[in-house]
């Protein structure tokens, strides 16, 4: 490769995570609901949706601020993402109907898909003040990452680790790739330093409690397992 | 053309576009569903792969096309894709039938074959959807210098993608085949080929040329439309017939048309498939039959060659579904010393699980939830089936309801004497969420005092192999001790597996075949279904036999034995890593994953 950025590592990162995330969600629709071909096709097809919606909504303004917004996009995407699981296995002991369960489930999806969909023309944005021209090289990382997560959700992370640590790991490594925003600091404003340092903190601070989180994991899941056989 | 309207058919076109190249993806992770099982796997690993391919796509564009007029570029790419697409499942089904030769003859290579042209058509189909993105946005740029363009056509790709995504499972497969509906898009792909090519393309010389290539493709297309009965009728008799195809290399992709057709019933769950298999001349399977079960002696009517598969994986077969079901019902009723009068039966819609059972009269209901309203369907209508159901579901004391068990085991609140579960293998996350933990806890809640529960256990019939005294041994895929594990953490406190073993012994049939060939075929703990029965208390089964008082064709004393005669292990320790969970599943084995289907 002729230039080598940290970019394309972080876009690699952010689709592995995100992937994981839906992944993680369409399987967790499936253990508590019904189980289709539908239920997977649809969750591929609003993640794949929710992406475009963020990649229409990003356009104009946030392309000013590029690093600002990815900090905070990542930031949600850790809370969202690694929480999601926990959210919809409190939610279903609160026995509501299926139909406000799986709405909430979708919006989830909904939700993830638009944050990551803003990712890929942010980074572009980015990559494009380095070096003219390279969207095709970061489309091919996004594929690759997301590639990987589907891999390695498949056979590792759901039947070995299981689905609430999988989403713990996957934030972690979400919140590690969001400090690494910390390389960007040349492409920040002036008057925006104060809020990049405000984020970056903000993201440092999930990382410890997701780390405090993958501690107690096993707890966690007992937890969640006495209360769903109750 | 005004750029206005060019721009508007950008987003046209990658609208359309991208929602083909995602069935095509839907449509190879199906298909290879069917022939592998593990839908959750396929589809990570084929979406997996096809974006990876489109990442490798979307990188070589520049330099396979970078001196290319773009809008010729992109033709070439879509008529490639839909060329590739349009043959992607007929190839897959196509691998299935080397790989049924090269097995049935230990022809080494034989899965890598298989999953090696499989990948080959995700990767392609990929590829050549990865060239379509950058080609459009160059052409966006091309057209206009407005910065959000870009953006516009990828979210216009992005919603293609989600209508193409719902689109499938919605409309497409409950109705259509796969094979149809890979024609389908490929049609559609290779038209627009066309109109962009006859629209935008400008100053291109060898035009007629390009124009008479896609035509002829497109002409094959509506070709295979026109015949598509014929042609899927064809990979159906492929599977199923495949012993036809071991005959000779030559037979290998030769159509068979002397035997039946397939009938296949399609519901918005699973593919019902009826085939009717050929009478073998000088056969002597009818004498076996005969030498163990009574059943065509006392109804020589009872369908013959009959066999039910649901998604390519085989249920019943006419000639000895007598030998499951007898061992399935009754067995657990003598293990547990009374006959039940309230009981669930969960799956087990084709009916001949309940026609064991209503032959109690102290059985004073049945609940039957079945998933399907088809099989429901086919079993009242169907007069192979319904014969063999003996109009079971008619029995006043049977009420049906079609629901999906896992959430109306969770939200019913009545108790049982006795549950049944007769439901598909865990060949995938998804079924294996019928034989969790949290499942079989949830069942044990609706037991009543000293009731039991039962259900089919694949793979924990596996003992081939023999310890140091010459004893049976468990095979490392025995799945024994992932049943075991976790039923126990589940909370039962009586678990009994038993297998449906007969006889080698059998004078009769002894007089007709070799004893190395009853074994092979016939007896042994590889030949039968292994079931698990539970309790909730932990407590003393009667391991006598006791005589029913009810008709039966196969089961008797010695069989009783026999079934329960296999060595398991019964640790006091609490294994929790093969503890199968919905959070974390232990079914299907690693292995299963990859394991290729074959009918029998």
């Amino acid at each position: 490769m002729k230039q080598w950025s940290i970019l394309y590592a972080l876009k690699f990162i952010l689709a592995f995570c995100s992937i994981v995330y839906e992944l993680v969600l369409a399987q967790a629709l499936s253990a508590f609901l019904e189980n289709t071909v539908l239920r997977y096709s649809v969750t591929i097809g609003l993640y794949i949706f929710s992406m475009g919606l963020g990649a229409l909504i990003s356009e104009g303004r946030m392309l000013k601020h590029p690093v600002i917004v990815l900090l905070r996009i990542e930031i949600l995407l850790t809370l969202i993402g690694g929480g999601a699981i926990i959210l919809l296995h409190s939610v279903d002991l609160l026995h509501l109907s299926r139909l406000i369960f799986s709405v909430l489930a979708h919006i989830l999806i909904i939700l993830i898909g638009i944050l990551t969909g803003f990712e890929l023309p942010l980074l572009m944005e980015l990559r494009n003040r380095e070096k003219e021209n390279s969207e095709n090289l970061m489309l091919a990382f996004d594929y690759a990452g997301a590639f990987t997560g589907t891999i390695i959700f498949a056979f590792i992370f759901y039947p070995k680790v299981g689905l609430i640590p999988t989403a713990f790991i996957v934030g972690f490594m979400n919140a590690v790739a969001g400090l690494l925003l910390f390389t960007q600091r040349q492409k920040v404003l002036e008057t925006m330093q104060k809020s990049y340092y405000v984020s970056l903190s903000l993201q440092a601070l999930l990382l410890i409690m997701i780390v405090i989180c993958l501690f107690h994991v096993d707890r966690i899941n007992n937890y969640f397992l006495i209360l769903y056989m109750n | 053309m005004k750029i206005k309207y060019q721009i508007d058919f950008i987003y046209a076109i990658s609208f359309i576009l991208a929602a083909c190249s995602i069935i095509y993806e839907f449509l190879l992770a199906q298909t290879i569903s069917f022939l592998v099982a593990n839908m959750v796997v396929w589809y990570s690993l084929t979406i997996g792969f096809y974006l990876l391919a489109m990442g490798i796509g979307a990188l070589c564009c520049n330099k396979l096309y970078g001196h290319k007029q773009s809008w010729l570029s992109l033709f070439e790419v879509e008529v490639l894709l839909s060329m590739v697409g349009g043959i992607s499942v007929m190839v897959v089904h196509f691998a299935h039938m080397l790989f049924g030769y090269m097995w049935f003859w230990d022809i080494g290579g034989s899965v890598a074959i298989f999953f090696l042209l499989y990948f080959l058509m995700v990767i392609g189909v990929g590829f050549l959807s990865g060239l379509e993105l950058p080609l459009l946005i160059r052409i966006g740029k091309e057209v206009s210098v407005n910065k959000k363009i870009t953006n516009r056509i990828l979210a216009a790709d992005y919603f293609g993608s989600l209508i193409g995504s719902v689109l499938f499972p919605l409309v497409g497969l409950p109705y259509f085949e796969l094979l149809t509906i890979s024609f389908v898009v490929a049609t559609l792909n290779l038209l627009i080929a066309v109109f962009m090519l006859l629209v935008f393309v400008k100053n291109e010389r060898k035009l007629s040329m390009r124009l008479g290539g896609a035509s002829i493709f497109l002409a094959i297309l509506i070709f295979a439309l026109i015949y598509i009965q014929d042609i899927q009728q064809y990979l159906l008799k492929k599977y199923y017939y495949y012993f036809r195809s071991t005959e000779s290399a030559g037979a290998i992709f030769a159509p068979v048309n002397d035997l039946s057709n397939i009938e296949r019933f399609s519901s918005p769950y699973q593919k019902i498939d009826i085939v009717r298999f050929p009478t073998l001349k000088n056969s002597l399977a009818p004498y076996i039959i005969n030498a163990y079960s009574t059943k065509y002696q006392e109804d020589p009517n009872y369908p013959h060659r009959y066999g039910l598969y649901l998604n390519g994986d085989f249920q019943v077969q006419a000639e000895f579904d007598e030998v499951y079901h007898e061992y399935f019902a009754h067995i657990p009723i003598i293990l547990n010393g009374s006959i039940p009068q309230k009981v669930l039966v969960l799956g087990a819609g084709d009916g001949l699980l309940i026609k064991e059972l209503v032959k109690y009269t102290e059985i004073k209901s049945i609940t039957l939830v079945e998933l399907d309203q088809k099989v429901i369907d086919l079993v009242r209508t169907h007069p192979v089936l319904h014969y063999m159901s003996k109009g079971s579901l008619e029995d006043p004391r049977v009420n049906i309801t079609i629901a999906d068990a896992y959430p109306y085991i969770r939200e019913s609140q009545e108790k049982f004497d006795a549950i049944y579960m007769d439901f598909p293998d865990p060949n995938d996350y998804n079924l294996a969420k019928l034989y969790s933990r949290e499942f079989y806890y949830f069942i044990k809640k609706h037991l009543n005092e000293n009731g039991y529960a039962v259900f089919d256990a694949e793979e924990i019939n596996l003992f081939t192999q023999r310890s140091k005294e010459n004893t049976l041994k468990m095979d490392p895929q025995n799945s024994w001790m992932t049943n075991y594990h976790t039923l126990k953490a589940a909370g039962f406190g009586t678990i009994i597996p038993y297998v449906s073993i007969l006889e080698t012994d059998n004078a009769r049939a002894l007089k007709i075949v070799s004893r190395k060939i009853l074994e092979k075929f016939v007896t042994g703990p590889k030949q039968g279904q292994g079931f698990i029965m539970v309790k909730k208390e932990p407590g003393n089964p009667v391991f006598e036999y006791r005589d029913l008082k009810i008709k039966l064709h196969v089961l008797n004393e010695q069989r009783f034995k026999l079934a329960l005669s296999l060595p398991y292990p019964y640790p006091e320790r609490l294994d929790t890593e093969k503890i199968n969970s919905i959070m974390r599943p232990t079914f299907p084995s690693r292995t299963n994953s990859f394991w290729i289907k074959l009918p029998y």
